[in-house]
């Protein structure tokens, strides 16, 4: 599904040039669960920038699903993105003036799903995540495993391809997390492919592979 | 869908009230404002239009084709009958009028000794085919011949008569002299509206003369065309003044030019004295707009100190895949709230505001937002389009920032600071805007209080003014019935006083010149006038009955005799024609005994007349009065007044005012102008200072980590204050770079328009822009200060 190859992607000021990532190669099929490990500042949060088409490279390849997407501009990502990745992120990016129906609803209204269908969908995701009974609470009323489900459940309506979760356990407990974890794990394991940086030993043993990191390169996989 | 905008747009705003309220606050207030104003001026151009006949109405308007450099060579009338002999020459013509507005004095109730002073137009039959009239009662077409008609207004009718059957009722007028004259009522009409030239509170009708019949004799007089629809107004202009230059047999008309004024343009026309009704519409148009000018820069910018609480909002749904299409909608919803508010606060304000307002402009506006739809409807439509393209600009910038995963983990919008350079630029231009009306507010009060203070040559103070009399041979035994009293220091009677009366205009050649004529003016009072007006003398002696030469004497007939007579002259004429006391002037052909102060007898807006001289008179048949009162006495002097005056002229209606008044009711117009600058200056300042506050609270959300860790690192209050505000006093110091120069501009192009004049008042400008600095420092220090006692460990804890 992920194919990158040499990439390269440098962040540059007036006075100096930082690499970011570095020649970097890896490949991620479908249906995988792969985790992205390594210390601070080694490039994770960047790399998942780029899978997510948030942001874009220097240098290299970045093939999805086959097609290269290295030059696409922004309305064309957004339109692959929108209809092909789900991001999970740390501190969840719940919007607060919505309920949990209406965050979990946001991104079938921006794939234009008539009303009818999207009641039926965000009802179906949200019992699969164990939230639907708090439906029509808004993000400050919850928890914050409730909160990472309801993200959970927000980055699954859409049925996509890929999830990419930025740290999803890093803001919970360890029961939270671990509920965080099998739900991924079963969405996984439906076909979804996932891929996760994380800091946790115990979180990365979920996926069937690690990807460890420095300096902006992969420099060993599990 | 849209359901689920206005869901958000509503919870987004209710969320953050500081927010919300603010903006709504600012739009509040701005729109209010601009619906006063857009009703002033809209009432002003609305003047005349109604008449089903406006588009074909036109006033004859001459001027003089040999121009006199020292009289007025425009007139708003026409040679007398001219329209009538225009009428049978020219098929364009389909009615003519003439129209003379007077007071007319009337004996309402004889017994009861009842009168009324009403204004009146006195006209011909003709004018009510020029003009649509609603009668009430009666018929204003049907004329008796054995009196004057009158037609009433409505208003009139119920002041006067009401309850009574007045169509076929005779009442005698009060005249100046002679016997009263008949008015047979012959109709009831209703009131003209107020925003007409020719509004008035009844309607004489005299008889049509033909042209035959009259010659002008020099004479003008105010002339209506109605002319057909299809008359090309500057071919017919051109065709009338041909007639009137190779076919007219009235030699005085030919020294005019004619010309043709529509009715809609003459309450906004220039006068004949070269004033423009139109500059303080104008005024009040720039006021206006720049007032909806300032609402959309603060507007713009409170949505961009905003933006900081909402990037996590507009990166989640980028990221969730929302366009520039779902962006911009949103947050034009956002905007149609928030403006929407604000106009249903705006509206309320305006109809509970509104009778004050017309008691203060000094008549009912026809045209308010209350009253016509089409006015509300276009008024909604556009402010709801402003809210649409203000929102515009930062949904824009938004989209167009990049989104990432950032070190916090939160989704952040980059180079966020980019739109900080724009809100910068709209910072300043709100600032100078406020600056600039701050210091001509400032320096109007400060020409104001100069013509107010400013030394007359006489003294207004203390000083009542009886309007004009009939002494009926009254005047010597009213004077005395008036000088019983210790209240009452001095009479002095005149057929001239600052306020009222005539003078007597000659031209003589310049001593200096031969060639210049300059105009000299003749004014007259008793030997008592200068005394009581408080004009010093400052050489010679004053007029006195002892010498015969010094006053001019009235003969048998009750006409002055011509005879050469002694005169007082004021200092500058002294100088100008090197006149020697008891010495005749053959320029002027008097001889000068004495010697005044010179004094400023009209609007401190134009220059003195250049040549001033007194001649007494004995005998009175009319005139005015000043009364020099004592201080402190001024209720019992008017009533010793009132008395005296139902004591010997109880038929007449006569005005009395104090002359201080009177000389302070002549800038009224500048008056007017300094309090609407002064409610602009401070919404202007509102405004922007509510924008500067939004931008400070942006600035310290940004910047809270920072505060945190430099007190932390043992930083004080007062160093964290002056670290940030630096950049609001750098932005307000560019500002009053800016504002001063256009200050001084507008402000000399102001004072130009007064022959006595403040030299612009430099320090004032450092006084009000430090001023504006320090209290916009206040605000935002007092936000900063409240930022530095924040415990850090709150601001750092993500750290």
């Amino acid at each position: 599904m992920i194919k990158i190859t040499n990439l390269q992607k440098y962040y540059r000021t007036e006075e100096i040039e930082t690499i970011a990532l570095n020649d970097l190669t890896m490949h991620v099929k479908s249906g995988e669960f792969v985790a992205v490990m390594g210390p601070s500042g080694c490039g994770k949060s960047t790399l998942l920038n780029i899978i997510g088409l948030l942001d874009d490279l220097d240098n290299g390849s970045y093939l999805f699903n086959g097609t290269e997407v290295a030059k696409y501009k922004e309305r064309k990502r957004a339109d692959l993105r929108k209809n092909n990745i789900g991001f999970v992120f740390q501190s969840f990016n719940l919007i607060d003036e919505l309920s949990v129906f209406e965050n979990v609803e946001l991104p079938l209204i921006y794939t234009n799903v008539p009303a009818k269908e999207r009641k039926q969908r965000v009802e179906a995701v949200l019992e699969k995540v164990q939230i639907m009974h708090r439906r029509n609470h808004f993000p400050q009323q919850l928890s914050g495993g409730q909160q990472q489900r309801v993200a959970v459940a927000r980055a699954v309506v859409n049925n996509p391809k890929l999830i990419l979760a930025d740290e999803p356990t890093g803001n919970l407990d360890s029961n939270n997390g671990n509920e965080v974890m099998e739900l991924l794990t079963e969405l996984n394991e439906a076909g979804t492919t996932i891929v996760m940086v994380t800091h946790s030993e115990h979180d990365a043993k979920f996926a069937d592979r690690i990807i460890r990191m420095l300096d902006g390169q992969v420099i060993m996989e599990e | 869908m849209i359901k689920n905008y206005f869901k958000t747009a509503y919870r987004t705003l209710t969320l953050h009230k500081t927010y919300s309220i603010t903006n709504i606050v600012g739009l509040t207030v701005g729109l209010l404002a601009f619906m006063l104003i857009s009703t002033i001026v809209i009432d002003h151009y609305s003047y005349d239009r109604h008449w089903k006949n406006s588009n074909q109405l036109y006033r004859i308007t001459s001027e003089k084709k040999v121009h006199d450099q020292n009289f007025s060579n425009k007139f708003e009338s026409a040679p007398k009958g001219i329209s009538a002999k225009l009428k049978t020459h020219f098929s364009e013509i389909i009615h003519y009028s003439s129209v003379e507005s007077r007071p007319l004095t009337l004996q309402i109730n004889k017994q009861k000794k009842q009168i009324a002073e009403i204004k009146i137009l006195e006209t011909d039959s003709n004018f009510f085919h020029l003009i649509d009239i609603q009668t009430i009662a009666g018929n204003p077409k049907q004329t008796v011949a054995h009196a004057k008609n009158i037609t009433i207004t409505e208003s009139v009718y119920q002041k006067y008569f009401k309850g009574e059957v007045v169509v076929g009722k005779v009442i005698d007028n009060i005249p100046f002299d002679g016997k009263p004259e008949p008015y047979y009522i012959n109709a009831v009409i209703k009131d003209f509206p107020h925003n007409t030239y020719l509004h008035t509170e009844a309607i004489v009708v005299m008889p049509i003369k033909t042209g035959m019949e009259i010659e002008s004799n020099g004479g003008l007089q105010m002339q209506f065309l109605l002319l057909k629809p299809t008359t090309n107004i500057a071919s017919f202009t051109g065709k009338i003044n041909q007639w009137n230059e190779k076919h007219n047999l009235d030699n005085d008309s030919k020294e005019y030019n004619l010309e043709l004024q529509s009715i809609k343009d003459i309450h906004l026309s220039i006068t004949p004295r070269g004033e423009n009704p139109k500059k303080p519409i104008y005024i009040l148009i720039a006021i206006g707009i720049l007032i909806i000018v300032l609402v959309s820069f603060n507007y713009i910018n409170l949505s961009f100190a905003h933006a900081l609480k909402r990037t996590q909002q507009i990166g989640i749904r980028k990221v969730l895949g929302a366009s520039q299409k779902h962006l911009i909608i949103q947050m034009s919803v956002e905007s149609m709230l928030l403006f929407g508010s604000a106009f249903v606060m705006a509206f309320l304000c305006y109809a509970i505001i509104l009778p004050a307002f017309e008691k203060y402009v000094g008549n009912p506006l026809t045209m308010t937002y209350i009253q016509s739809a089409v006015m509300s409807i276009v008024l909604l439509f556009c402010w709801i389009l402003l809210g649409l393209l203000c929102s515009l600009i930062p949904s824009l910038s938004f989209f167009n920032t990049k989104i990432s995963l950032g070190l916090k983990k939160q989704l952040s919008l980059l180079r966020l600071p980019l739109n900080m350079g724009f809100t910068k630029i709209l910072i300043v231009i709100q600032f100078t805007i406020a600056i600039v009306v701050a210091i001509c507010m400032m320096t109007m009060h400060a020409q104001l209080q100069h013509i107010y203070t400013k030394d007359l040559g006489y003294q207004p103070k203390n000083l009542l003014l009886i309007d004009y009399v009939f002494y009926n041979g009254n005047h010597e035994s009213f004077k005395q019935e008036l000088l019983k009293y210790p209240a009452i220091e001095s009479v002095g009677n005149a057929m001239w006083t600052p306020f009222s009366g005539s003078v007597d205009f000659h031209t003589v050649d310049d001593p200096s010149n031969s060639k210049t004529p300059i105009p000299v003016i003749f004014f007259y009072g008793d030997y008592d006038y200068l005394k009581t007006m408080g004009i010093k003398l400052i050489a010679g002696r004053e007029m006195s009955k002892s010498y015969a030469s010094d006053a001019l004497q009235l003969d048998s007939l009750g006409n002055y005799k011509p005879t050469p007579s002694n005169m007082l002259v004021s200092a500058s004429t002294a100088k100008r024609f090197d006149l020697k006391l008891n010495e005749t002037n053959e320029l002027l052909k008097k001889t000068p005994v004495g010697i005044f102060e010179d004094f400023n007898g009209a609007s401190l807006k134009f220059p003195q007349s250049p040549a001033i001289c007194f001649i007494a008179i004995d005998n009175w048949q009319q005139g005015s009065v000043v009364i020099r009162v004592k201080e402190g006495k001024h209720q019992e002097a008017r009533e010793i007044v009132q008395t005296a005056l139902k004591q010997f002229f109880p038929d007449q209606i006569v005005r009395v005012n104090w002359m201080d008044e009177l000389v302070y009711n002549q800038y009224k117009e500048e008056e007017k102008q300094f309090q609407q600058l002064a409610f602009f200056t401070m919404v202007s300042i509102l405004i922007s200072l509510l924008g500067i506050l939004g931008i400070a609270i942006y600035t310290i959300e940004r910047r809270i980590k920072e505060i945190g860790i430099r007190k932390v690192l043992g930083a004080t209050a007062a160093s964290i204050i002056y670290l940030i505000s630096r950049t609001f006093i750098i932005l307000i110091l560019i500002a009053m770079i800016i504002a001063f120069p256009i200050a001084w501009w507008l402000m000399r192009h102001w004072l130009n328009e007064f022959a006595y004049r403040i030299d612009i008042p430099i320090l004032l400008f450092g006084i009000t822009g430090l001023f504006i600095l320090i209290g916009t420092m206040i605000l935002v220090g007092f936000r900063i200060y409240r930022a530095t006692t924040i415990n850090p460990v709150s601001s750092l804890r993500d750290e």
